[in-house]
């Protein structure tokens, strides 16, 4: 059955494009990668950088890990491998990736598979901005609608 | 045994989702075995729920849907009626006004359920009279999803039939579309109040919004002015629990299903009532092995494991982690666990393992203490899932022979495309491991339906068999699935949960549980 589905015609921002996001310092730090992969790596805020340069490609379902979109990004100090979070993320807040765009993302190197691999949590193009990680990494699933707010449990510590 | 909805609803809801081409494809199979099943196994009133994804107007959108069907027996549904959310688009009610269903002499069957906006096409496996798995084959293949369905208590019913302490896991998204995990214990009074709770609320990683320990929740639940027949006839009934508003479909009074549907986020799972709660870590021990599905910092993942408990201490771990397509296999060091010695329920466990930086975190809750839901607290990780004890019984391909449902449910990436994917069907394990059966496979990534898919297979046992054992799927698809590799951990009665290891392909997590016609 088809449910009454209706148009959700929400403003551009999205509660997550609320967080903010450190945009000086326009080169990417290098992060000493663990020689042993972690099931349990965690992102860290304090760890993170910022990728600026120019699309070489992108792909919305990349076949080595971290499964998902994956773009390589050219810097000035090299060829960056960015995954993307959440590809229906970025189709929801109208924004992609071609070659030849310039791009600004605040991310996190990991080493991923044994290869290391930038996490994008903040994408920059042009005039567009769109979260696609939160502060612990998590990516977004969807759009959320322009008033959203995290879980507030009405009740408190035990 | 826990509903396989919550397991999967995260793993589900953080899909990454995409839309292709259409497509699709059957294959022509055999008869089915003759597991002992009719259609006259259906008959009564069942509650369902399920979790997954829609594409909608917006884009691809996490799914919730739980409700009531009825069965007459031969083959007709009479009527029923259901709640679905489909996050930032809708949340409604639904009376199924007819419908047809048919059941295969090996469980399997389909479900087609009429309301006033047309007809809803489902398959489902039976692995008991009362009890099955259940996954949508839209005609448009606009969703996919995966859930249970089980036989409700007789009605009419009323707020007497809530009543006890419960342990609960719902997940889903949080309003902001993050992963959340809400996993806890909830007095009811019979009367209308969840008079006290606790929640471990993994949030997008925070945990109770920072604050160490559980928090405190209550709430209320009562019939919905707007559909007051609906709780009488079916057990549906509107629910606040500290904020997060819902339904709640009475299974019984062991049990209820809940779907978040006016805050904002799409947290949906089961509730069971507690008995024999330890107290004490001296009266929770043996072995356990759980799965768990959820989001990491790459994207989606999976998680399962074997785990040994005796006396606040932990040994003999083995976790199993696919963190968005990297694979890891890790033994555990010694650890710890406690218990909550006020009989809440919750208790940790912690566990370090070589060469990794973070520890492993958990906390869980029990239904019995042979049944328990899990939720993982390690660093910037949101996921739950099902832990089950092992019992003494020895593990061998002799006692594994049988019949089984099998539901699996995650995020594949097929034709250059991410998106979900859910597999029901049945599955047999022959006396040397084999496997042979017939699935459904809705591969909502490009649109595509297999139905009636040849399985075939192995399972091979660990010299441990307590341990992850080895899973080789076969699905006769166009073009074939081969070689589809799984980690299968084996519970108390048979029931095996199953762990997709496909590197950099499939993120998934399972079930397979043993028939009884």
């Amino acid at each position: 059955m088809r449910p009454n589905i209706k148009l959700h015609l929400s403003g551009m921002l999205t509660a997550a494009a609320l967080f903010t996001a450190p945009l000086a310092g326009a080169q990417q730090k290098a992060n000493a990668i663990s020689s042993v992969p972690q099931a349990n790596f965690a992102y860290d805020v304090t760890k993170e950088s910022v990728v600026q340069g120019t699309v070489i490609s992108y792909t919305a379902a990349s076949d080595v890990a971290p499964i998902g979109p994956h773009a390589k990004i050219q810097t000035s100090s090299g060829v960056v491998d960015v995954h993307l979070g959440n590809p229906e993320a970025m189709k929801q807040n109208d924004i992609f990736l071609a070659a030849g765009d310039s791009v600004s993302i605040v991310g996190e190197n990991e080493n991923f598979g044994g290869a290391p691999v930038f996490l994008a949590r903040v994408l920059h193009k042009g005039n567009q901005t769109v979260t696609l990680r939160n502060l612990k990494g998590i990516p977004v699933n969807a759009k959320a609608p322009a008033n959203a707010k995290p879980r507030n449990i009405v009740g408190g510590a035990q | 045994m826990k509903s396989r909805a919550s397991l999967f609803s995260l793993t589900s809801s953080l899909a990454l989702f995409a839309a292709a081409c259409s497509g699709g494809g059957t294959s022509i199979a055999p008869p089915p075995p003759n597991n002992g099943f009719t259609t006259s196994n259906l008959s009564g009133q069942y509650a369902f729920s399920m979790s997954g994804s829609e594409n909608t107007a917006n884009g691809i959108e996490p799914l919730t849907r739980v409700g009531v069907f009825i069965a007459d027996g031969n083959g007709n549904i009479t009527g029923g009626a259901e709640d679905i959310t489909i996050f930032g688009t809708l949340t409604e009610e639904l009376d199924f006004t007819g419908g047809t269903y048919t059941v295969s002499s090996d469980g399997r069957g389909t479900l087609t359920l009429n309301n006033s906006t047309g007809s809803l096409l489902l398959s489902i496996v039976l692995t008991s009279p009362s009890a099955g798995y259940i996954v949508p084959f839209p005609t448009d293949a606009s969703e996919s999803a995966s859930g249970s369905f089980i036989k409700q208590a007789a009605g009419p019913f009323s707020l007497a039939n809530v009543n006890g302490s419960y342990a609960f896991d719902f997940s889903g998204s949080d309003p902001s579309a993050f992963s959340e995990s809400f996993v806890g214990q909830i007095a009811a009074n019979g009367g209308g109040s969840f008079t006290t709770g606790l929640v471990d609320d993994n949030d997008a990683g925070t945990i109770n919004g920072g604050v160490a320990g559980p928090a405190l929740i209550s709430g209320t639940y009562a019939s919905d002015p707007l559909h007051t027949s609906d709780f009488s006839s079916f057990g549906r009934c509107v629910v606040n629990i500290s904020g997060v508003v819902g339904v709640l479909y009475v299974v019984g009074p062991n049990q209820f299903k809940f779907m978040e549907t006016s805050s904002g986020g799409t947290l949906t799972g089961d509730a069971f009532l507690q008995s024999n709660i330890p107290t004490s870590t001296a009266q929770l021990s043996g072995g356990f092995v759980y799965v768990m599905g959820g989001s990491g910092s790459g994207a989606p993942i999976t998680r399962g494991g074997k785990i040994s408990l005796a006396n606040g201490a932990t040994s003999s771990a083995v976790v199993d982690s696919n963190n968005a397509g990297q694979l890891l296999s890790l033994t555990g060091n010694a650890g710890t666990y406690t218990i909550d010695g006020a009989g809440s329920g919750r208790g940790t466990i912690t566990f370090a393992a070589q060469g990794q930086t973070n520890p492993f975190q958990y906390v869980f809750y029990m239904v019995s203490p042979s049944q328990i839901f899990i939720q993982d607290q390690s660093l910037n990780i949101v996921e739950d899932g099902s832990m089950l004890a092992q019992g003494t019984s020895t593990i061998s391909n002799a006692s594994l022979a049988g019949n089984y449902g099998i539901n699996w449910s995650g995020v594949t990436e097929a034709q250059q495309v991410i998106g979900e994917e859910d597999l029901i069907g049945e599955a047999t394990i022959g006396s040397s491991g084999a496997l042979t059966g017939t699935i459904d496979l809705n591969e909502f990534t490009v649109l595509e339906q297999f139905t009636a898919v040849p399985l075939t297979g192995t399972l091979t046992l660990n010299s441990d068999p307590t341990s992850h054992n080895s899973m080789t799927v076969n699905l006769a698809t166009n073009p074939a699935n081969n070689g589809l590799t799984l980690f299968a951990y084996v519970a108390n009665n048979n029931t095996i949960l199953l762990m997709g290891t496909q590197k950099n392909v499939r993120i998934t997590a399972g079930v397979m549980t043993p028939q009884n016609p």
